[in-house]
């Protein structure tokens, strides 16, 4: 069962290291996914199979979708290609890869000092008892983790809003938003902005205009 | 505790992406020193 451990484990770093020298963004991707299979296998072999599962099924099923939806909508093309390459050159990551390495090796040289091994294979884990023990000793976790999702769904939701989208809310309670709005706020700013397609346009003119204030 | 390592990573990166196309809406390029100056 070694083997397989140390072949997977062999596979996902070299499918990680394809990720980040890749210079097609779609490409990269594909590794990202053989990446996070290798490591779910690795997950099956210690015997977490429940974790090995939600691995493939939320991290390269949910999230790597995610990722390529994103990718597709940019749409980038060749030139970003020729830009990756440019990027990518020796040059710029020899400084941080030697401290990079550097740091690997004090790692190695920490890690490798601990003498004891763990068994091959560990105790099989079940989704029963994943499940029990979300409900009874994590749930405080698991009431975090839905708070944290929460608030990635409200900032993600807001931060892919639109300029020309229209605004939720009515513009007269929206004018006298605090100063500290965020910049991607939409159209009340734009409605006294003629040129409402320029870049920043939006909330910091509704800032730097006294005027707006009175829709109050 | 994987739960909770991926559960924070869905979250991290849809926000992450929802800048990145941000990003690209404003700047119409991912390179990211387009963005090294303050408005004003």
């Amino acid at each position: 069962m070694n083997i397989v451990f140390y072949l997977s484990a062999a596979i996902a770093i070299a499918a990680t290291a394809a990720v980040v020298t890749g210079v097609n963004a779609v490409h990269s991707l594909l590794y990202l996914i053989v990446s996070l299979l290798a490591v779910a296998l690795m997950f099956f072999v210690l015997g977490a199979a429940f974790v090995a599962a939600l691995e493939v099924i939320v991290y390269a099923g949910a999230i790597v979708v995610l990722f390529v939806f994103v990718v597709m909508i940019l749409n980038l093309g060749p030139p970003a290609v020729q830009q990756e390459r440019q990027w990518l050159r020796p040059r710029m990551w020899v400084g941080p890869g030697v401290l990079a390495l550097v740091l690997l090796v004090e790692l190695i040289v920490v890690l490798g000092g601990r003498a004891t091994r763990p068994a091959a294979t560990a105790r099989a884990v079940g989704p029963e008892e994943v499940g029990a023990a979300l409900f009874s000793a994590y749930l405080l976790g698991v009431e975090l983790a839905s708070f944290l999702l929460l608030a990635g769904l409200v900032g993600a939701y807001h931060l892919g809003l639109r300029r020309e989208a229209p605004s939720p809310k009515a513009p007269e309670i929206v004018a006298t938003a605090p100063s500290g709005e965020e910049a991607g706020e939409p159209t009340p700013a734009m409605a006294r902005v003629p040129d409402g397609g320029r870049p920043g346009a939006g909330a910091t003119a509704a800032e730097r205009a006294p005027g707006t204030t009175s829709q109050r | 505790m994987f739960l909770f390592v991926l559960t924070m990573a869905a979250a991290e990166v849809a926000v992450g992406l929802a800048l990145v196309l941000q990003l690209y809406h404003r700047f119409k390029t991912l390179d990211v020193d387009a963005a090294r100056t303050l408005r004003g």
